[in-house]
């Protein structure tokens, strides 16, 4: 799966968010909070093909954690992105 | 004056932080309440600024940071602006290769044409898209070209046309620098024809698209400021784009010679003191400006009507167009006053408004 490549990650503060513009009348924009991890996993898969165990080994570079903890962590993260359409298959 | 309430220094100072990609000032944005952020955002909006704005205050320290609500507000206002810009983009190149396909020669005006010399272009809000034709036969052949391939195709008085392409607002134009007073638009022709070989090409959307030329480029901007704010008003975005143009080209153009076109146009007056908003509103640096006035200026009561009335004047809440959608309200008050302040700044174009308009509508 690939990261939708039309939504910017901004960081306001301390937090992350990623925003879904309406264009029409009645807005329905949505605006989406990430924590810190999963800000990092969004920088960090941009524009790269990847699936989970791909996006573990990221958090396991950065973040020195074991596989096990890292396979739960992305996938709870990859779950959000997809439940809420920001990727792509 | 507006410019000494806190929320408006706070405004300025995100602005110019923008403007002129620096860090931002954080003094301005310590303690202010809930009300003065709303005053901040509304005046964002009213001046078409709202993406430098949103810009600047990311920045800022999480304790200084707007409330929630406002910030959110503000980052969809921004990802709308890209978004929209990105399209431009592609509609620009689309465009620009139908009328190089057809052996149209079209100059990219205003807009897209200023924004790239903006530090973020992204981030500057564009109304329409601008073509200008020089030559008159390429013009009806380009509105041609677009009757069929665009929507709501429409000829304008003052030799415009104006449809939709792709849901973009675009515009046609005979005329580049958009002056009513018809005495000078032989001066205006010959200006161009004597610049047109400085204009630049710049790659948009992957396609090479004409620019005009630095001297042109600054000259159309400052034309079309004036233009409104002879009649209703003018925002900051306008009064944005001069700044960067001069900021960005003081290099590339001849003080001298725009000087005297300023002062064959019967504009020299008049830049004078929107020079000295730029410089004292905007921050611009005066050693940018191509030339200086003898003496000091007032120059206050333009910067106040400029925050106060917002773009082209629509939020003047003396004189509230909001309650007149589609339309003006209080027009002979608001065109006598701007009348008054502008008829010693720029005289025969001043004169020229009221003459020029009723001509257009007999003549349409």
């Amino acid at each position: 799966m690939k990261l939708r490549a039309d939504l910017t990650l901004r960081k306001v503060g301390n937090e992350y968010f990623i925003v879904e513009p309406d264009q029409g009348m009645v807005d329905l924009s949505k605006v989406f909070t990430l924590n810190e991890t999963a800000a990092f996993l969004w920088n960090s898969l941009q524009g790269k093909e990847f699936d989970s165990q791909s996006a573990a080994d990221i958090l396991i570079q950065e973040y020195q954690i074991d596989q096990d903890t890292a396979l739960k962590d992305t996938q709870k993260i990859l779950d959000m992105f997809k439940s809420q359409s920001l990727t792509r298959d | 004056m507006m410019q000494q309430q806190p929320s408006t220094k706070a405004f300025i100072e995100a602005l110019q932080s923008s403007l002129w990609n620096r860090e931002i000032n954080q003094a301005p944005f310590e303690n202010l309440d809930r009300n003065q952020w709303i005053a901040i955002f509304k005046l964002s909006f009213h001046q078409t600024v709202e993406g430098m704005i949103c810009q600047a205050i990311q920045k800022l320290p999480k304790e200084l940071l707007p409330p929630a609500d406002l910030m959110l507000k503000w980052l969809v206002r921004l990802e709308r602006i890209e978004q929209k810009n990105q399209l431009m983009d592609t509609i620009i190149a689309e465009q620009a290769t139908i009328f190089q396909q057809n052996g149209i020669e079209a100059i990219l005006q205003k807009g897209h044409g200023v924004s790239l010399y903006y530090a973020h272009p992204s981030i500057r809000l564009s109304g329409d898209i601008d073509w200008y034709f020089p030559k008159k036969e390429q013009y009806h052949q380009a509105n041609q070209l677009m009757e069929k391939l665009g929507q709501d195709f429409k000829i304008h008085p003052a030799y415009s046309s104006g449809y939709h392409f792709k849901e973009i607002e675009i515009e046609h134009h005979q005329k580049l620098v958009q002056l009513r007073n018809p005495f000078v638009l032989k001066k205006i022709k010959k200006i161009y024809q004597q610049q047109e070989k400085y204009n630049r090409l710049h790659t948009i959307g992957g396609v090479q698209v004409t620019i005009p030329s630095p001297m042109l480029n600054i000259l159309q901007v400052d034309a079309h400021i004036l233009k409104h704010q002879i009649t209703y008003g003018i925002g900051l975005r306008q009064l944005c784009d001069s700044a960067r143009l001069y900021h960005s080209l003081s290099n590339d153009i001849d003080p001298i010679a725009l000087k005297d076109i300023y002062t064959k146009l019967g504009m020299l007056k008049w830049s004078y003191v929107f020079h000295q908003v730029l410089v004292n509103l905007l921050g611009l640096d005066q050693n940018k400006l191509p030339y200086l006035a003898d003496k000091a200026l007032k120059s206050d009561w333009m910067a106040d009507y400029i925050l106060r009335t917002g773009n082209f004047g629509f939020y003047d809440q003396d004189h509230p167009d909001i309650n007149n959608p589609g339309g003006r309200v209080d027009r002979s008050t608001r065109l006598f006053g701007n009348f008054k302040n502008f008829i010693t700044l720029a005289p025969v174009e001043t004169i020229c408004f009221p003459v020029v308009h009723l001509f257009s509508k007999i003549h349409h």
